[in-house]
């Protein structure tokens, strides 16, 4: 118990050093909407002028969109430390959180605590609601309840693959451009349906790098969409299975490097 | 002289050191052509009734050059911001060249090994792989060329731009969310501006937006674009002249700002 609240005061220290410049903090705020609203926007003019991407409609498209931004909401806010990680490993700095009779992992996330990755769920909200109101989706109990394990379970699937990335610092040292790769850039896959990709991308992002648990495989069992072009119908309800089996081995894998870790102090 | 092609052998030298950097850059590269092809190979079969003088073909060939002109320019906006705020600025100033001058060589030694090292290897293998070849005459790669050339200095004037906002914010990273959200929207690497409503690319092209990837590829492509090539060149000109003046206005003021502690 002593534990947690040290976790949640690094946490209430890190939010408060992000706002100690309160209108930086606020422009910041502003333009991570804007930037996501322009993506937005571009979707939205393709399917304006074209009615449907892989005959998913608009509000199709915005559900998937709203799968995605709730999961990578909570990421934001929790693993935003694992980005630079590769810093923290390059000037020694890590070597403190090995020091402190503490998990270096929760310190290494608590330390960055990022706040500002609420206006992903804002937006994800926003997006419920747009999708919504196109698509009249009849909300019982049971879709509350599998919404929030596909959150959950699309959270712990790209809360991994930060984990995993960032365990490749403890060999390699530097990791920025898989960073880029695999943490930014794959996300733009999720953006678009599926079922547009070649067969390989779709094994890949469903075997390999599993994304496509996040918003492209729950989004059928939302939507009442056709599942037989699928690799497996039961995919619709593997996101939070997956997400947890992904979480437990990247977590194995962040042990191998913490003990295969030299510092790089002198 | 003789020091600005030191400095752009120097940031082309930098380039070169990181080759996990170079490999992964590539795929990263090769990745948004693929999600772009894709998602244009799939709205051209749905619907091939909505896309006016775009073919399936063109829209691809779109996406391979589009994002290949963006990947050419090399991104240095952090080295003026970093300088900024640590204070090392004061070692620049002191030195015998004009710091925008340093910033366009370090640009220019990032870009010149963006287009060899990354830009055309992905060309070749981006029209092997999709299978669509563009057949573009002397002449029309003559007018590409040129646009080109306009389009990499509009890059530059916003990139040196943003760097010089550093010298009034503590924080400059916002600023270059909002250009990329912009850049997202209305450059034309994402999506070609003429898919867009008319009133809105009329407004559209009164930014300089559209001027970093839509002209010159649609230019490159011989895509029907709402001007002659010799309205494109005077709204280039206009464009280049009004962001140049808006970046030297910044840069002025900014460097009027700074105080350095002696020591």
């Amino acid at each position: 118990m002593e534990e947690v609240k040290i976790y949640i005061q690094m946490a209430l220290a890190s939010i408060k050093s992000r706002m100690e410049y309160k209108a930086s903090f606020i422009i910041f705020l502003f333009t991570i909407f804007a930037f996501y609203v322009a993506q937005v926007l571009a979707i939205t003019a393709i399917i304006f002028r074209f009615q449907s991407i892989g005959s998913w409609s608009m509000g199709e498209m915005a559900f998937l969109y709203s799968l995605l931004v709730l999961s990578q909401g909570l990421v934001a806010c929790g693993f935003g430390g694992l980005l630079d990680f590769g810093t923290l490993i390059r000037t020694g700095n890590f070597d403190r959180a090995m020091i402190r009779p503490l998990s270096p992992l929760i310190q290494v996330l608590m330390n960055d605590f990022d706040l500002t990755g609420f206006v992903h769920v804002v937006l994800g909200i926003l997006a419920v609601s747009i999708a919504n109101s196109f698509l009249q989706i009849k909300w019982d109990a049971l879709k509350i309840f599998v919404l929030v394990l596909v959150v959950l379970g699309g959270s712990c699937i790209l809360a991994s693959i930060r984990i995993l990335i960032a365990s490749v610092a403890f060999w390699a040292v530097e990791n920025s451009s898989l960073i880029h790769l695999f943490v930014f850039s794959s996300r733009e896959f999720l953006l678009y349906p599926m079922n547009i990709y070649s067969k390989g991308v779709k094994f890949l992002l469903t075997f390999l790098i599993p994304l496509g648990f996040i918003n492209f495989y729950p989004a059928h069992f939302f939507l009442n969409k056709d599942t037989s072009s699928l690799f497996h119908p039961y995919f619709i309800f593997g996101t939070f299975p997956v997400g947890i089996s992904m979480l437990i081995l990247s977590l194995y894998v962040w042990k191998l490097g913490q003990n295969a870790y030299e510092s790089a102090g002198g | 002289m003789e020091t600005y092609l030191k400095l752009i052998s120097k940031s082309f030298q930098r380039s070169i050191a990181y080759k996990l950097e170079y490999y992964v850059s590539l795929a990263n590269a090769f990745l948004y052509i693929f999600i772009f092809t894709s998602v244009w190979k799939t709205v051209a079969r749905e619907n091939s009734s909505s896309l006016g003088t775009w073919t399936e073909d063109s829209l691809i060939q779109y996406a391979i050059l589009s994002t290949l002109i963006k990947v050419s320019y090399g991104r240095n906006e952090s080295l003026l911001t970093t300088k900024i705020k640590s204070g090392d600025i004061a070692y620049d100033l002191l030195k015998p060249y004009h710091l925008f001058m340093m910033y366009v060589s370090d640009s220019l030694g990032v870009s010149i090994f963006q287009l060899l090292a990354r830009a055309f290897p992905l060309l070749v293998f981006s029209f092997f792989f999709f299978g669509t070849f563009p057949h573009i005459k002397l002449v029309t790669f003559g007018k590409f060329f040129i646009c080109y050339v306009f389009s990499y200095l509009i890059y530059l004037c916003f990139g040196f731009a943003l760097s010089c906002l550093a010298f009034f914010f503590t924080e400059v990273f916002s600023f270059m969310i909002l250009y990329s959200a912009l850049v997202t929207l209305l450059s034309g690497s994402v999506i070609p501006v003429n898919i867009f409503p008319n009133w809105i690319q009329e407004i559209v092209s009164w930014t300089p937006f559209p001027y970093l990837y839509f002209y010159p590829t649609a230019v490159l492509l011989n895509s029907p674009i709402n001007f002659s090539f010799e309205k494109l060149i005077s709204m280039y000109i206009f464009q280049v002249s009004s962001l140049g003046v808006l970046t030297y206005f910044i840069y002025f003021l900014g460097i009027r700002k700074v105080e350095f502690a002696g020591g």
